[in-house]
C-alpha cells in the first residue's frame, strides 16, 4: 500500500545508498522543505538502499519519465555523458575544497546543463569524498602492488584505463554486486569512498585500505526532464533553488559521516595505509594526457586548474 | 518435442526454431568459453580482461531470449494447467488461443520496446568493449519479435485443430 | 488498489494456463498502465533481470547436469550407491535417496533429477518387485535433497533475489546438514514401508564390486569436489566453477567414458537451452515484478503486517512457512523463490532472522511443494516415469510428506542447523 496519499505531487526519487546516507537524508530534507513550502503540493517519496534497481537502470528508468529523480555516481554517467569524466579524472582536483569551487561554479553548470542531451535535468552535485582502493589480499603502496588484482570499478571506460594503468585489472560492475563479488573472489577489491566502503559493509571482506585518494568523482542528482516539464514554472524554480539549497546540508552531512566512518573502520580493524602518492600520480598521467586531447574536456580541465 | 524437431523439423516455423535453438546453445557455449578464457588469463597469464562479464551478459541475454522464443513454440515455459485440463475441448482451445495472444502481445512489446531501448543507447560505448551498449537490449527486441511469431502461429493452430493438441 | 491488480491480474492469467513468466509480465504491464507509467518499463525491467553477474553460473550448472546424464556420469554415481546401500531394507529405494545426495550435488534442479535418477532407478524398482507407487514416492520426495545439496541453482536464485548480498558460498554451505538430515529421514522412511511390506533385501555386492563402482564413479565425485572445494577455497568463482565444470563433464565422457556421441551432444545442449530459457525468462519477468512490489511499497506493507499479528521471530517464520506451503501447492520453485524473497526477507530480517538460515527455509518449503498437488512439476514428472496416475501416487506418499515436514519444522526453528556450517567454514 503506498504512504498516506498526500493531496500534491509525489516524486519519486531513487538512491541505492542505505537510509541515513547522506545523500539519502538530503534528498529526504528536499522533501520536507518542499513539502513545508509548497503547503504540502509538492514532496518526494525516495526509495533507497537500490530498490528500484541499479543505478545506470535508474538513469534509464528517469530518461523516460518512470522514476523523477534519481542519485547516481559520475563514473555511472562517464560513458553516457562523456563530459563528465572530467570530475573522475585521476587527481584532477587538489583538495576538497578545490572541487567544491568547480563543481559550484561555471564548470559544474556546464555539466548539469549537459544532461539535457539525454532527457535530463541536472539538479545538483553531492560529494563523495576522495576515493580510494581496498581489497582482500593486501597493503598497496605503489602501483606495482596493484598487479594482478581485479578491481571492480564503476561501468566506466575513463575507471577501467586508470586502474589498468596503475596495474591491475578491471572489471565493470554495480555497486552492489561488489560484496558478494568479492565474498566469493570474483574480484579482489574495489575502489570507493569511506563513507561508501563503510555503509554497503564491503569492509567486512575487504580487510586492507591503501589512502591512493586518485579520484573525487562526485555525485549527480538528476530529474526526468518530462517529470521536470510537467510541473508548473513556480514549482521547477522552486525545486532548482531547494536541490542547490541540499547541498550545504548534504555537505554537512558528509563531512561528520567521513570522519565517523574513518574512526569506525579503524576500529572494526581495517588495516589502513598511505602510498607512494607521486608514484600513483606518474602511472595516472597517460589516462589525463589521453582523456584531456578531448578538447571539451581540455577546456574544462583548464577552467577548474583556473580555480585551484 | 524439441528433440523431434532436432531430427527432422518440418516447415519453415520448425527450422525458424531450430535456429532459434542453435543460436542460444552457441551463446551457451560461448558463455562457458569465455569464462575459461577469464580463468585463462587470470591464473596463466596474470592479467584478465575487463570485457568478460559484459560480453557474458551479453551472450546470456542472446541465450535467454533465444531459447525463450523457441520455448513458446515447443510449450515449454512452465505454467498452471490444471483448470485447463478439466475443461470441455471448446472452452479449452479458447483459453490456449488466449495465453497464444497474450504471448504474442508480450513478443510484440519486446520487440519495439527492446529496439527503442537499443536505438536510446547505441551512441553509448558498453564499458570494458568496443561495443554499443545498446547492443544489451537487442537480443531482448529480437527473441521478442521471435516470440510473437511463434505465439501468432499457435494462435492459429489452437483455433484450427480439430480437438486438443 | 494497484497491488490487488498487480496480484489479481497475475492470479487469473495463471489460472486460466497463461504461463507464469508470461502472467508475471502481463501483470506487470497492466499495473504500470494504471499508475500511468510508461510501459518500456515492464520491458527494460526485464532486460534488468535477466542482467546480473550472478545468474550466469544457472545455465552452465544445468548444461552440465544435462552432460552428466546422458554421457553417463549421473549411471556411475547411481551404480555407485546401489552397490553401498543396496542391501539395506527396501534396497533400491534406499539408493534412490542416496542416488539424489550425490546427483543433486551437480544438477541443482529437482525436476532434472527426478528425470535423471527416477528416470534410471523406478524402471529398476519395479522390475525388482517394488510396487510403483512407492518407487514413484520414494524418488520424487528424494529430489527433495537434491535442492539443497551444493550448487544449487536455486540458491544462486535466492541470493540474486535477494539483491546479490548473500555470499553463495555461504548458501551452499548453509544447505548442506539440511540435505543429510533429509537424507536420513527419508531413508528411514523409506525403511519403515519397506518392512511393512515386506520388500526383499538385495546381497551385499562386496568390497570388491563396491571398489570397482567407486572407480568408475571417481570423475563424477571428483567433479563434485571440483566445484564445491574451488569456490570455497577462491580459487574459482561460482561462474568459472560453473564453466569448469561444463568441459570437465565434456571432457570425461567424451575422453574417459568415450559415451558421448555427438547427437547425443547436441540433445544435451538443446535441453540445456531450453531449460535455460524457461528458467531466466521467469527470472527477468520476476523481476519486473519484484520491482513493482517495491515501487508499490509492498516489503514494508507486509512487514507492518506481520508485525501487527506477531511478536517473536518464531511466530514469524511459522506464518511465512505455512503461507510458502499453502502457496508453493500452486506455484513452481523459480517463481516462488523470485517473488517471495523482495517480500518475505526484508521481514524476516526486521525480525533478525538471518538470510543465510531464511533462504534455506525458503527452498526447503517451496520444494516440498514440487511434490503436492495440484501444481507439483516433481510429482507429476515422477508419476509420468512410474507409469501411474498422480492420485494413485498420492495415496500413498504420507509418510514421506510426514518426513519432509519433520526436516522442514526442524529447518525451520533450530537455525544452528543451517548456520553452523557456514560459521565454521568461513
Ligand atoms: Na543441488
Ligand atoms: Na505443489
Amino acid at each position: 500500500a503506498l504512504r498516506a496519499a498526500a493531496p500534491g505531487r509525489v516524486l519519486t526519487a531513487a538512491d541505492m545508498h542505505p537510509a541515513g546516507y547522506p545523500t539519502v537524508a538530503a534528498v529526504r530534507w528536499m522533501s520536507d522543505e518542499l513539502e513545508r513550502q509548497t503547503g504540502g503540493a509538492l514532496s518526494i517519496r525516495t526509495y533507497h538502499a537500490g530498490q528500484l534497481g541499479r543505478e545506470s537502470d535508474t538513469v534509464t528508468l528517469a530518461r523516460h519519465g518512470a522514476l523523477d529523480i534519481t542519485r547516481v555516481n559520475m563514473g555511472t554517467l562517464n560513458n553516457p555523458f562523456p563530459i563528465t569524466r572530467i570530475l573522475c579524472l585521476p587527481y584532477e582536483f587538489d583538495s576538497v575544497a578545490h572541487m567544491r569551487r568547480a563543481v559550484d561554479g561555471a564548470p559544474g553548470r556546464e555539466i548539469l546543463d549537459a544532461f539535457a542531451a539525454r532527457d535530463l535535468v541536472g539538479l545538483a552535485f553531492y560529494d563523495a569524498g576522495l576515493r580510494s582502493f581496498y581489497n582482500v589480499r593486501r597493503p598497496i603502496h605503489t602501483p606495482a602492488d596493484m598487479h594482478g588484482l581485479k578491481l571492480r570499478v564503476p561501468p566506466s571506460d575513463i575507471f577501467m584505463a586508470m586502474v589498468r594503468a596503475f596495474g591491475a585489472n578491471p572489471t565493470p560492475l554495480g555497486f552492489g554486486e561488489a560484496f558478494s563479488a568479492m565474498q566469493t573472489h570474483m574480484i579482489d577489491g574495489a575502489e570507493n569512498n569511506i563513507r561508501g566502503f563503510d555503509s554497503s559493509r564491503q569492509f567486512e571482506v575487504a580487510r586492507y585500505w591503501s589512502n591512493t585518494q586518485h579520484a573525487f568523482s562526485p555525485e549527480a542528482l538528476l530529474m526526468s526532464r518530462r517529470s521536470f516539464e510537467g510541473l508548473p514554472a513556480s514549482q521547477r524554480e522552486l525545486l532548482l533553488a531547494t536541490a542547490q539549497a541540499s547541498v550545504a546540508v548534504m555537505r554537512r552531512l558528509w563531512d561528520e559521516a567521513e570522519a565517523t566512518s574513518r574512526e569506525r573502520m579503524a576500529a572494526g580493524g581495517v588495516a589502513f595505509n598511505d602510498v607512494d602518492l607521486p608514484a600513483f600520480h606518474a602511472a595516472a598521467e597517460p589516462v589525463r594526457t589521453r582523456a584531456l586531447a578531448d578538447p571539451d574536456l581540455l577546456r574544462l580541465h583548464r577552467r577548474i586548474r583556473a580555480l585551484a | 518435442m524439441l528433440q523431434e524437431d532436432f531430427e527432422r523439423p518440418r516447415g519453415a516455423m520448425a527450422h525458424l526454431a531450430l535456429a532459434c535453438t542453435v543460436i542460444a546453445g552457441t551463446a551457451l557455449l560461448c558463455i562457458a568459453l569465455v569464462q575459461l578464457w577469464q580463468v585463462f588469463t587470470r591464473y596463466v597469464l596474470n592479467d584478465s580482461p575487463g570485457w568478460t562479464e559484459p560480453v557474458t551478459l551479453l551472450l546470456l541475454s542472446t541465450a535467454m531470449m533465444f531459447a525463450a522464443a523457441a520455448g513458446v513454440r515447443g510449450n515449454a515455459h512452465f505454467g498452471f494447467f490444471v483448470l485447463l485440463h478439466a475443461l470441455p475441448p471448446r472452452a479449452q482451445r479458447v483459453l490456449q488461443a488466449f495465453a497464444a495472444l497474450v504471448a504474442a502481445g508480450i513478443g510484440g512489446l519486446l520487440l519495439v520496446c527492446g529496439a527503442q531501448l537499443a536505438a536510446g543507447d547505441w551512441t553509448v560505448a558498453m564499458p570494458g568493449t568496443q561495443l554499443p551498449q545498446g547492443m544489451l537490449y537487442v537480443p531482448l527486441s529480437l527473441g521478442g519479435g521471435l516470440m510473437a511469431l511463434f505465439a501468432l502461429e499457435r494462435v492459429v493452430t489452437v483455433l484450427r485443430a480439430p480437438a486438443e493438441g | 488498489m494497484a497491488v490487488a491488480l498487480l496480484f489479481g491480474v497475475f492470479a487469473l492469467l495463471l489460472l486460466v494456463g497463461v504461463p507464469v513468466a508470461f502472467a508475471l509480465f502481463a501483470a506487470s504491464l497492466v499495473t504500470v498502465l494504471f499508475l500511468d507509467l510508461p510501459s518500456i518499463v515492464v520491458v527494460l525491467q526485464t532486460a534488468a533481470g535477466a542482467g546480473s553477474v550472478s545468474l550466469i553460473a544457472i545455465p552452465l550448472f544445468i548444461f552440465t547436469g544435462e552432460l552428466m546424464l546422458r554421457g553417463g556420469i549421473s549411471e556411475r554415481l547411481i551404480g555407485l550407491a546401489s552397490a553401498l546401500v543396496g542391501h539395506v531394507r527396501g534396497g533400491l529405494g534406499q539408493v534412490n535417496v542416496l542416488a539424489n545426495l550425490f546427483f543433486g550435488g551437480v544438477s541443482g534442479s529437482a525436476i532434472a533429477d527426478v528425470s535423471a535418477v527416477g528416470g534410471a532407478m523406478i524402471p529398476q524398482m519395479v522390475k525388482r518387485g517394488f510396487d510403483r507407487d512407492f518407487a514413484v514416492n520414494v524418488s520424487v520426495s528424494a529430489a527433495l535433497v537434491a535442492l539443497l545439496v551444493p550448487p544449487s541453482h536455486n540458491l544462486i536464485l535466492y541470493s540474486a533475489a535477494a539483491g546479490g548480498g548473500l555470499s553463495i558460498a555461504d548458501l551452499f554451505a548453509a544447505g548442506v546438514v539440511p540435505a543429510l538430515l533429509m537424507t536420513v529421514t527419508l531413508m528411514l522412511a523409506g525403511w519403515l514401508i519397506a518392512r511393512r511390506r515386506g520388500y526383499a533385501v538385495e546381497a551385499f555386492p562386496g568390497v570388491r564390486a563396491v571398489l570397482v563402482r567407486l572407480v568408475g564413479a571417481a570423475p563424477g565425485l571428483a567433479l563434485v569436489a571440483l566445484i564445491f572445494v574451488g569456490i570455497r577455497a577462491g580459487i574459482f568463482t561460482a561462474v568459472e566453477s560453473a564453466a569448469i565444470a561444463v568441459v570437465y563433464a565434456l571432457l570425461v565422457t567424451a575422453l574417459v567414458y568415450r559415451a558421448l556421441a555427438w547427437r547425443e551432444f547436441l540433445h544435451a545442449v538443446a535441453g540445456a537451452t531450453r531449460t535455460t530459457g524457461v528458467i531466466l525468462f521467469v527470472i527477468a519477468t520476476a523481476s519486473t515484478f519484484g520491482w513493482l512490489l517495491a515501487y508499490l511499497e509492498v516489503p514494508a506493507a507486509a512487514v507492518d503486517l506481520l508485525r501487527a499479528v506477531a511478536h517473536d521471530r518464531y511466530a514469524v517464520l511459522a506464518m511465512i512457512v505455512v503461507f510458502l506451503l499453502v502457496l508453493g501447492t500452486f506455484m513452481d520453485l523459480a517463481p516462488l523463490i523470485l517473488i517471495c524473497t523482495p517480500i518475505f526477507l526484508p521481514v524476516a530480517r526486521a525480525f533478525g532472522i538471518d538470510p543465510i538460515h531464511f533462504g534455506v527455509v525458503l527452498i526447503l518449503t517451496g520444494g516440498i511443494g514440487l511434490i503436492t498437488p495440484p501444481v507439483g512439476s516433481v510429482l507429476f514428472v515422477g508419476a509420468a516415469i512410474g507409469r501411474i496416475p498422480v492420485t494413485q501416487a498420492l495415496r500413498t506418499i504420507w509418510p514421506f510428506y510426514l518426513a519432509a515436514l519433520a526436516v522442514l519444522l526442524l529447518v525451520a526453528f533450530v537455525p544452528a542447523l543451517s548456520l553452523w556450517l557456514p560459521a565454521v567454514l568461513r
